[in-house]
């Protein structure tokens, strides 16, 4: 009886195992690239990535101006907040925000 | 409101919580109304097998409700990037009028499952079941603090707004005068570390004593005092930073997280304590040691860790804030 | 409220499993399947995700847009000195860039005028393209292509220069002076440099003008003051910062995975059902199992603990499979089918190498996403076989 109990705790142990050395090699896979996609970003100076580029306003969704606000990329679905670059008003006492305590 | 994926996971388990919950509430009610450890009715037998049923239900409730607890204080640390104004946990749950009373829900639901569960161990150790009404009764009861949190779960996630800008727990815990908690900020530290540590001297004392009674007020005593003191004393010298209260933030990664540390000791602690002593209470043969011992030694660490911040601030500086 | 660890018990559960074949294993199956299919959504989103934060902080601290009439408008350089004369405003650059739209492919090139002056592009240059020689990039109208980009012109035949059709239809031929780094590929992929002068040819615009104006600031305590005083000079102009960025990616993809997730629960419902169905269901193998199990002195609550034993078996094992066969169909294979979702329909496609990222929070997210619930749904039916009456199923 507990010798398959010992097969099973050693395969559980073995996927275990083996997720770990994914994450890892993957990990090691991916270090350098960050440092030169940085380096990019900086250069370009645009934002968001060129997944979906049929237009400016989902090409660089943060810079799409308040008309495209309702924007028609994949992965942007019509929802206020999220589709366009928002922040709350910058003068100190703006009417549309609602203001906690 | 907010549809993010750790929301959804959230709000998922509380559903199930809810429906399983419901399901155990109305068994519990025909258990503690009819249960009788002495007749040899069929209705007897089949409550038996419903009373296993509820108690696995709550098993399966409590058990999960401990990651989920972790996990709801991350996801609210989270969504405090997306929160104008909020710099933690804080902030978010200050966003809504009953954010803190779902924390004291969230932290009341924990003890009272867990004390069920305790109850539960003794009641099965008996044969004669002295126990399984008054558990099922005391279900009943808890039931509804467990609605209360999930309502309180679900109305928070829902009035989550980007819109809105929400107070800093720099301004909500402060000693300003807009401060709604302004003033515990009266209590002079000397007051406040003495009662701290004389808590704590009283706490190990009985401990050896194993005076269930006195350990039980103690514990009980040491919550609300470990919390104010948290948020007066020990947090400055966790953020070495004498204006910042907040008891959220160093739940965070800026302080490595040791707010997990602090808390889990403290309500571990306290838990153990709390369950030994009652358990001592209604069955005086026994004095549970090892529930005694793992509630010193939890309460030990927490007094240790807490009292390493100051200190170690004043080894390396030579100053008190 | 004791759990202990029981390797008899373990092993019992494993056999009950064993002699059930078929119907363990499809359960385990399907719930591996559908936990993988959840973390690949996930993992994907978490990553595009973490992309942009990663990269953010490399963006300038504001960008200046006219607006004219809600529409954005090339802005005046006249502007460029009151806007150095702000206390905190470390450089204000002037930016021309915009879409270029190749008819033969359909495609929309973004095109991005370069300061050939600053001292920091050639040294950037020079590590994102191999082999890149910037005197000759200087010396004629040149150009730096993304990896699309490359392929596109060549589909057309353009291997090494390209022609451009100006305002005034007229050609403007650029060399092709070098292919960004493939690690840069989401970023670059539909991204043309060349000097500024070229872009402004093309494109027509006013020696004067600019498509935007970024400042860059050392100290991020300033922005606030700084875009209340710009607002005071520009009225018309729109500020947008990092932080109001970061806001609305974190929100868009909390809201994409979110979205999938709420139609992912009809499947995780069906699932459960599938389960709930399928436990409940004994045949009578195993209510003679349990009668057996009964008569030789097991109570309900061992019955029970088996149950739970056999239920973590399937459950646990289904979740460290599916991770790690969605890292694998992540990362390893790019995520074919799948990636379809988050990107566009242009033919212009990146290759879709994503940066690693897997945290504490994501596994939580999945892990409370398929374990408990698979747990609730045996739940109720462990319950249902083990108060099966022994008299009764042995009969």
């Amino acid at each position: 009886m507990k010798t398959q109990s010992i097969t099973f705790i050693a395969l559980f142990l073995g996927l275990i195992l083996t997720l770990s050395l994914q994450m890892f090699t993957l990990n090691q896979q991916f270090a350098d690239h960050q440092s030169i996609k940085r380096t990019f970003v900086l250069f370009s100076g645009l934002p968001d990535l060129s997944i979906a580029n049929e237009a400016l306003f989902v090409r660089f969704r943060s810079y799409a101006d308040t008309f495209s606000l309702f924007s028609n990329g994949p992965e942007l679905l019509e929802y206020a907040p999220s589709t366009f670059t928002y922040h709350p008003a910058y003068t100190p006492n703006p009417s549309r925000i609602e203001r906690a305590h | 409101m907010m549809l993010s994926p750790d929301v959804i996971a959230i709000l998922v388990l509380d559903a199930l919580f809810l429906l399983f919950g419901t399901f155990a509430f109305v068994l519990s009610l025909g258990i503690a109304r009819h249960f009788d450890a002495h007749s040899f009715h069929e209705r007897q037998y089949a409550l038996e097998k419903k009373a296993l049923l509820v108690a696995t239900i709550i098993q399966y409730i409590f058990y999960l409700k401990l990651p989920l607890f972790l996990f709801f204080i991350f996801t609210s640390d989270t969504i405090s990037n997306l929160i104008t104004g909020a710099m933690c946990a804080a902030g978010v749950v200050n966003s809504v009028d009953f954010g803190l009373l779902l924390f004291a829900f969230k932290i009341i639901n924990l003890y009272l499952f867990g004390f069920w569960l305790v109850l539960h161990t003794l009641d099965l150790k008996n044969e004669t079941l002295p126990y399984t009404r008054a558990k099922f009764s005391l279900f009943v009861l808890f039931f509804f603090f467990l609605v209360a949190e999930i309502f309180c779960d679900f109305y928070f996630f829902n009035a989550l707004n980007i819109d809105k800008i929400v107070s800093c727990c720099g301004t909500l815990f402060s000693a300003t005068s807009t401060s709604s908690i302004r003033f515990i900020f009266e209590l002079p530290h000397p007051i406040l570390l003495s009662m701290f540590y004389g808590t704590f001297a009283l706490h190990v004392m009985l401990f050896f004593r194993k005076d269930a009674l006195g350990f039980l007020l103690v514990n009980l005593f040491f919550i609300p005092l470990s919390i104010l003191a948290l948020i007066l004393f020990f947090g400055t010298y966790i953020y070495e930073l004498p204006t910042h209260h907040c008891p959220f933030c160093f739940l965070q990664k800026e302080y490595h997280y040791v707010g997990y540390l602090i808390y889990i000791t403290l309500f571990g602690g306290t838990f153990f304590g709390i369950s030994a002593s009652i358990m001592s209470l209604a069955d005086q043969r026994k004095t549970y040691a090892s529930f005694y011992r793992y509630s010193f030694y939890l309460t030990a660490l927490f007094v240790a860790i807490v009292s390493a911040y100051p200190l170690l601030y004043f080894y390396r500086n030579g100053v008190w804030l | 409220m004791h759990i202990k660890f029981n390797t008899y018990l373990l092993a019992y559960a494993l056999n009950a499993l064993y002699r059930r074949g078929f119907k363990s294993f499809f359960t385990f199956l399907m719930l591996s399947f559908i936990t993988f299919l959840m973390a690949s959504i996930l993992i994907i989103a978490h990553a595009i995700k973490y992309e942009l934060s990663l990269t953010i902080d490399a963006l300038p601290e504001l960008t200046i847009q006219n607006l004219q009439a809600g529409r954005h408008q090339n802005i005046s350089l006249e502007h460029l000195d009151t806007l150095l004369d702000i206390h905190g405003v470390q450089r204000a650059i002037p930016r021309v860039w915009g879409f270029y739209y190749f008819d033969n492919a359909g495609v929309n090139f973004s095109v991005m005028g370069i300061d050939t002056f600053d001292h920091q592009t050639k040294e950037h240059l020079e590590t994102m393209v191999t082999a890149f020689d910037f005197e000759a990039f200087v010396a004629t109208p040149s150009m730096v292509v993304g990896k699309g980009v490359q392929r596109i012109l060549n589909e057309n035949y353009y291997k090494d220069y390209f022609n451009f059709i100006t305002t005034e239809g007229n050609f403007q031929k650029v060399s092709l002076a070098g292919v960004f780094d493939a690690r840069t590929s989401l970023e670059s992929n539909d991204m043309i440099f060349m000097p500024q002068e070229i872009v402004r040819n093309i494109f027509g615009m006013h020696p004067q003008e600019a498509t935007d104006i970024v400042l860059r600031i050392a100290n991020k305590d300033e922005i606030a003051t700084i875009i209340t005083k710009v607002k005071a000079l520009y009225p018309s102009s729109r500020i947008i910062t990092k932080e109001a960025m970061r806001v609305s990616y974190q929100s868009i993809f909390d809201y994409k995975s979110g979205i999938f997730l709420a139609l992912f629960l009809v499947c995780l419902v069906t699932f459960l059902m599938i389960v709930y169905d399928r436990a409940s269901g004994l045949s009578s193998e195993e209510k003679k199992e349990v009668g057996i199990l009964k008569a030789v002195g097991w109570q309900i609550n061992d019955i029970l603990k088996e149950k739970f034993y056999e239920a973590s078996i399937i459950a646990f094992s289904a979740f460290l499979c599916a991770i790690i066969a969605a890292l694998f169909f992540v990362y390893t294979l790019q995520a074919p089918l799948l990636r379809d979702i988050f990107t566009g329909y242009s033919v212009l496609k990146p290759t879709f190498v994503l940066p690693f990222v897997v945290d504490i929070q994501m596994l939580s997210v999945i892990f409370f996403l398929s374990v408990p619930i698979y747990m609730a749904a045996v739940l109720i039916p462990s319950w249902k076989t083990a108060t099966l009456d022994a008299d009764e199923v042995m009969r």
